[in-house]
C-alpha cells in the first residue's frame, strides 16, 4: 500500500492502529491476535473495506459511516483463520467512482465476509493476507446492472458427455 | 426459431422467412396490415382473436396458412417448416403456450419470465404486433390507423434483423423513403442457448455439427470472407450482412486479479471492483458474411 493509503488505513483502524503497527511483521503472532481479540479483527476488517466502500458511495446512517459487522457470525475459521462478516448501507450518489458509471441514486447494501489467514505473498513472504467475499452480483443488480448471459465460446466440437 | 445464434446480429432463416411474409404485394401487404390492426393481444377476449395477425394468414394462398406452404417452408438443418417456425415464435419469444387441442393461451402471469428469454418479463407479442404494424403503415405510406387504399402501387421493402443481447426487448423501426427500404431491428434480451462464437470465422461446414452443443459459424451457403484483391464480386451481391470484427476473442489471464477475483489473497486495501470477463480482440480484424443457417443471408435472399 502506498503512503498516503497507510496513512488512511491507521486513521481508519483508530486506537488499534498501534497494534497493527507492532504485529504486521509478525504473522503468527498478528494472527494469533487476530483470533483472540474480536474487536481488533473487526476494526481491520472496518479500515480495509470501508475506504473504498466510501469512496464508490455515501454512507447512510446506520453503524459506523455505514459499515457494521455482525460478531455472532464471525470469528475463527478452522485453526488458523479468522472471519468477519460485515455490510455498507449506502447511497449510489457519486458519478464515475463505481466503475465509471453515472450516479444512479440507488440505495445499496453491500455484503461481504473478509477471511484473514497467513498467506504467501506475491513477493514470496508469509503475511496475513486477506479474502473478500463480497456478493458483488447482488450489488450489480441492486444498481441495475445485468448480466450478459451470452456466453462466448470458442468453436471446437466437443466430445459428447 | 434458432435455439441459438452464434452471431451477435442476425436474419437467418427465421426472420427470412418472416421477410418474406411482409413483402408481398401492396393489396397483400394492406390485407395483412388489416389483420394486425385488428389482433388485441393478450388484451383479446379470446387467445386466437389476440393472435389472429399470425395465426390467420391472409387469404393470398387460398384456404392454406402461408406458413404451412410447401414453398415457404424453410429448409434448414433442422428441417423446420414454416408452421414450426411460427409457433417457436409465438412459444419462445411470444412466451404463449398451445394446448394439444391446438388452444392458444396467453403467457402465464405466474411465470417471472417471457418465453425463452433470461431476466426479462414483457409484452414480447404486442411489442413485435405494433412494430410490424408500423413498418408495414410506412411500407404502405399509411399514417397510424389511416384507412386510405390503394396506395402505394409499389410499397417499401420491409428488411429485418435480430440483435442479441439487451437488457429489455424493443424493436426499431427505420423508415429510408429515398432507399425504398423499412429497416425493422429487434432488439432481444438473451434466451435459452444463446451462446455467442468467440469468432466470426468459421470452421464447420454446418452451423450446427454432429456432437456440438450449440450453433457455430458455418461455411453453409453464402458465407463469405473478404479480401483485399480477393474478392470480385463481392461488391455485387444482392444481399449479406459483413460484421468486421477481430478474428478471435480471448479473456485475458494477465488482467490484475482484483478485476475478476477479489476472493484471491491480498495485502490491506489491495481489492477492487470485479469487471467479470474482459474481451480482447485477438488477430487481425476480418469482414465475414455469415452463411444463412448461422444467422447471415444468401445472396438471393432464399430460405435458408
Amino acid at each position: 500500500m502506498t503512503e498516503e493509503e497507510e496513512a488512511m488505513f491507521l486513521e481508519e483502524l483508530g486506537g488499534f492502529a498501534g497494534d497493527y503497527l507492532g504485529l504486521r511483521d509478525d504473522p503468527e503472532a498478528f494472527l494469533s491476535a487476530i483470533l483472540e481479540n474480536g474487536e481488533l479483527r473487526e476494526a481491520l476488517a472496518r479500515a480495509d473495506t470501508s475506504p473504498l466502500l466510501r469512496s464508490w458511495f455515501t454512507p447512510r446512517d446506520e453503524g459506523e459511516g455505514g459499515w457494521v459487522a455482525d460478531s455472532q457470525r464471525s470469528g475463527a475459521i478452522g485453526k488458523s483463520a479468522a472471519g468477519t462478516e460485515w455490510s455498507f448501507l449506502g447511497v449510489h450518489d457519486q458519478n464515475e467512482t463505481f466503475n465509471g458509471i453515472r450516479a444512479t441514486g440507488r440505495e445499496v447494501e453491500v455484503r461481504g465476509y473478509t477471511l484473514m489467514s497467513i498467506e504467501p505473498t506475491d513477493e514470496g513472504e508469509s503475511r496475513v493476507q486477506l479474502r473478500r467475499y463480497v456478493d458483488w452480483v447482488g450489488l450489480y443488480g441492486q444498481l441495475g446492472l445485468s448480466v450478459n448471459w451470452r456466453v462466448p465460446l470458442p468453436h471446437e466440437v466437443p466430445d459428447l458427455p | 426459431m434458432p435455439m441459438g445464434m452464434p452471431y451477435h446480429l442476425e436474419k437467418g432463416p427465421t426472420l427470412r422467412l418472416l421477410e418474406l411474409y411482409l413483402n408481398r404485394s401492396a393489396g397483400e401487404m394492406q390485407q395483412l396490415l388489416d389483420k394486425l390492426r385488428a389482433s388485441k393481444g393478450a388484451a383479446a377476449a379470446s387467445p386466437k382473436a389476440g393472435l389472429e395477425w399470425i395465426l390467420d394468414d391472409p387469404p393470398t394462398v387460398g384456404g392454406q396458412s402461408w406458413w404451412a406452404n410447401p414453398q415457404m417452408a424453410a429448409r434448414d438443418p433442422q428441417n423446420l417448416g414454416g408452421l414450426t417456425l411460427r409457433n417457436d415464435l409465438i412459444t419462445k419469444w411470444f412466451g404463449w403456450t398451445v394446448d394439444t387441442a391446438g388452444v392458444w393461451s396467453g403467457p402465464d402471469p405466474n411465470k417471472p419470465t417471457t418465453g425463452y428469454w433470461i431476466g426479462y418479463r414483457g409484452d414480447v407479442e404486442a411489442i413485435v404486433r405494433r412494430a410490424l404494424t408500423w413498418s408495414l403503415e410506412l411500407a404502405l405510406g399509411l399514417d397510424p390507423g389511416e384507412t386510405k387504399r390503394g396506395r402505394p402501387k409499389d410499397p417499401l421493402t420491409i428488411e429485418l434483423f435480430w440483435k442479441c443481447p439487451a437488457p429489455w426487448f424493443e424493436a426499431w423501426v427505420v423508415p429510408r423513403r429515398d432507399l425504398r427500404c423499412v429497416t425493422v431491428l429487434l432488439v432481444t434480451p438473451s434466451h435459452l442457448g444463446s451462446n455467442v462464437s468467440e469468432t466470426p470465422l468459421a470452421t464447420s461446414m454446418v452451423t450446427r455439427p454432429p456432437n456440438s452443443l450449440h450453433p457455430v459459424p458455418s461455411t453453409e451457403a453464402d458465407y463469405e470472407v473478404l479480401t483485399t484483391n480477393g474478392s470480385p464480386g463481392a461488391s455485387d451481391r444482392r444481399q449479406a450482412m459483413w460484421v468486421v470484427t477481430h478474428a478471435d476473442h480471448k479473456t485475458d489471464p494477465n488482467l490484475p486479479k482484483i478485476t475478476t477475483n477479489t476472493a484471491a489473497t491480498a495485502d490491506f486495501l489491495e481489492w477492487g471492483i470485479p469487471q467479470l470477463s474482459i474481451y480482447n480482440g485477438t488477430d487481425p480484424v476480418v469482414i465475414v458474411s455469415p452463411s444463412a443457417p448461422a444467422g447471415g443471408v444468401r445472396e438471393d435472399g432464399a430460405v435458408p
